[in-house]
């Protein structure tokens, strides 16, 4: 799999000489293909259906062994989402009330901010839900009648309290930064069945990006080919992707003709040069994208049942909403990875799961924003059978404290969260491992971010210590040496 | 010119170049890339040291950051400084740049990767800076010559350095007339030749 010099990325395709013999087997694809790209113009009534021309840096490739799902959906819950009062209930909170933590559990208690208080019990009530009996909390009332399609991963730890290392290690499995994120890794791996979109697409929340900022998806060491798309929830959703005003397709369509066959020209001087080649496939995929990615994410042709489903006649959950509904209309077009941030840091505290002040109000209303979409993403792809071949994982940086930041609020605590995956045909209503008594730390079966990696790479048909990429001398994995697929998951 | 050098015979013996018998076609770097449509449009500004400059990200970007300071720099002179002169935020990498390889800022880069991939043709195609330089060089091909057939041939000894072949003049002319010069003079930016030392 490993690219041995990325300067000759292009060369390794021998693309030219598969497509039938040098220039004359371009301009004949290109020449055949015509038809299909002047179908494509923008505005027409499949903007998406065209098929890819040439060189495409995102040409699917074959998987390690049979993969049971061949899309993800990540929706990373931004700020750091607290175990004790979503998906792990600790009883021992309500008992221990107002009493410190120290001398309870082992070692030195450490808090990011400061301030730390006792023990605080959940502010919210749990239940047991579906065949499974699985607790949920009372601010999830849409997830917990669908705890028996879920599995919870009960004891993911991290290795930063910081949201913005905490962040890059579930993204790129190191804290450091300059590392390609695991979309880049999927899209590295397997390349993307859609031809008009680019592989890996990512969201954020329009109250702001998340910390760490384009880093959170970017391709590292990679070529830029593989870091994440980020599509805008306003306006265009690509940077420069809108010809510019009063240009119509047919006029573009003339300068990119224009530009095709000066560019043909001057490929004859480089026989057997596939990255010019690779160059005027570029520009088909570039022209395609104009008129596919707009439509790919329009929601409004969706029915009116599809987008309550999603809560988007809903203020408080129309932007989630928006984002699910436009990742599974991604899938469905072929695109590999889409990662969905919820929660933007425009004001941290509020607009973020970062529930240093009141953890009551702050946990209400991010789950308010985003358990009926989840639901509504879950539902409609079991409805459209994608489910079975699409993962869908929710998480956050990291998990909160058990004791009380100024009596109200939760400090940041890598020591465990729970992790939800769906879909792919993981069993549902299963747990996976347990944090300690307290919810401090996790106890039972430990997942690190890198078991977590090999998790999802392993369901998409990649073996994680074979996917690999040299950089300075060195065959680089997203798990780095680590990493141990969960046998619950992937047996 | 590698063209010079070609011989049939080794055409036929290493198709590819693996065994480096010419020089290979190396894209211009990021910042090059830039330069360069400043240069051929007229307007690079060569001053020496001084401020960074911030060269224009859409507002609905800027919006989106959490810190962190990035005012456009108004387009004009003050704007059109070398790429080196463009000011290097961590947080937010001048998304052309960072279209075309420039390295992560956050890592030690041995050496720049060389993708070719659609958002670069996206950048080439509609970003406003590419379409003014395109202007721009239009206005200096008018100075020079007057009809299609030589603005075809001035544009290509502005940008490319040689003089247009028939052929490519051809090409040229039908543009020109269909649209209009600027649409011809962004075609040149958007030219192999032009992006590709060689």
């Amino acid at each position: 799999m490993s690219h041995r010099c990325s300067r000759n990325f292009w060369d390794r395709r021998e693309f030219l000489f598969k497509s039938g013999g040098g220039i004359s087997g371009l301009a004949v694809a290109y020449l055949l293909n015509r038809d299909n790209l002047l179908a494509a113009v923008p505005g027409s009534s499949d903007p998406c259906a065209a098929p890819a021309v040439g060189a495409n840096p995102y040409a699917p490739k074959a998987p390690h062994f049979k993969p049971r799902a061949t899309a993800v959906i990540s929706l990373f819950m931004g700020g750091g989402w607290s175990q004790v009062d979503t998906f792990d209930p600790k009883p021992a909170l309500s008992k221990y009330a107002g009493q410190p933590i120290d001398g309870k559990v082992k070692g030195d208690v450490i808090v990011r901010q400061g301030y730390p208080g006792p023990l605080m019990p959940s502010p919210f009530t749990f239940k047991k839900y579906g065949q499974s009996g699985i607790e949920v909390s009372e601010i999830f009332p849409h997830l917990s009648q669908h705890v028996d399609e879920i599995a919870f991963l009960r004891s993911v730890y991290g290795r930063s309290n910081d949201h913005v290392q905490g962040t890059y290690e579930m993204q790129t499995g190191q804290i450091n930064l300059g590392f390609p994120s695991v979309g880049s890794w999927v899209t590295y791996g397997l390349g993307s069945t859609a031809s008009s979109l680019p592989a890996y697409v990512v969201m954020t929340d329009s109250r702001g990006g998340p910390l760490g900022g384009p880093n959170d998806w970017s391709a590292g060491f990679m070529p830029a080919a593989f870091q994440g798309t980020l599509f805008r929830s306003t306006g265009d959703p690509i940077v420069d992707l809108k010809p510019q005003a009063g240009l119509t397709p047919e006029d573009q369509r003339a300068r990119l003709d224009a530009l095709a066959k000066l560019n043909e020209i001057d490929m004859q001087k480089f026989p057997g040069n596939s990255e010019l080649s690779a160059r005027i496939s570029s520009y088909e995929l570039a022209y395609r994208m104009q008129g596919c990615a707009p439509s790919a994410i329009d929601t409004t042709t969706e029915s009116e049942a599809t987008k309550k489903l999603y809560g988007l006649d809903n203020k408080t959950t129309e932007q989630f909403g928006r984002q699910c509904l436009m990742a599974r209309r991604l899938v469905e077009h072929g695109v590999r990875f889409v990662q969905v941030f919820a929660g933007g840091v425009g004001n941290q505290n509020t607009d973020t799961w970062d529930a240093h002040g009141d953890l009551n109000t702050n946990h209400r209303q991010h789950a308010a924003e985003t358990d009926l979409p989840t639901v509504g993403l879950l539902t409609d792809l079991k409805a459209r059978g994608l489910l079975d071949n699409t993962l869908v994982v929710m998480h956050s940086e990291f998990g909160r404290m058990p004791i009380s930041q100024r009596g109200v609020g939760r400090d940041h605590n890598p020591g465990t969260q729970t992790v939800l995956m769906f879909g792919a045909g993981i069993k549902g209503g299963q747990t996976i491992g347990a944090s300690d008594e307290f919810g401090y730390k996790a106890e039972e079966q430990p997942v690190s971010y890198h078991d977590l990696h090999a998790t999802m790479l392993h369901l998409l048909g990649l073996d994680h210590t074979k996917l690999t990429y040299r950089f300075n001398g060195r065959d680089m994995r997203l798990t780095d040496v680590y990493g141990t697929p969960i046998p619950q998951i992937v047996g | 010119m590698a063209s010079a050098f070609d011989d049939p015979a080794d055409v036929k013996n290493d198709l590819e170049n693996r065994f480096l018998w010419r020089f290979r076609p190396q894209r211009l770097d990021a910042e090059i890339v830039r330069d360069s449509m400043l240069a051929v449009g007229g307007n690079i500004n060569l001053a020496l040291g001084g401020e960074p400059i911030f060269p224009n990200i859409p507002e609905d970007i800027l919006a989106g950051q959490y810190r962190g300071k990035w005012e456009n720099t108004p387009e004009g002179p003050a704007a059109w400084r070398r790429g080196v002169y463009v000011y290097q935020r961590r947080s937010l990498p001048y998304p052309m740049f960072d279209t075309f390889d420039h390295p992560d800022l956050n890592a030690t880069a041995g050496a720049r990767n060389v993708s070719t991939v659609p958002t670069q043709a996206l950048t080439l195609l509609n970003n406003p800076f590419v379409l003014s330089q395109a202007k721009w060089l239009a206005d200096r091909v008018r100075r020079e010559a007057s009809d299609p057939y030589s603005q075809v041939d001035a544009a290509y000894r502005i940008a490319l350095a040689r003089g247009a072949t028939e052929t490519e003049i051809g090409i040229g002319i039908d543009l020109i007339k269909k649209q209009s010069l600027e649409s011809f003079t962004h075609v040149v930016l958007n030219l192999d030749e032009f992006l590709y030392m060689r």
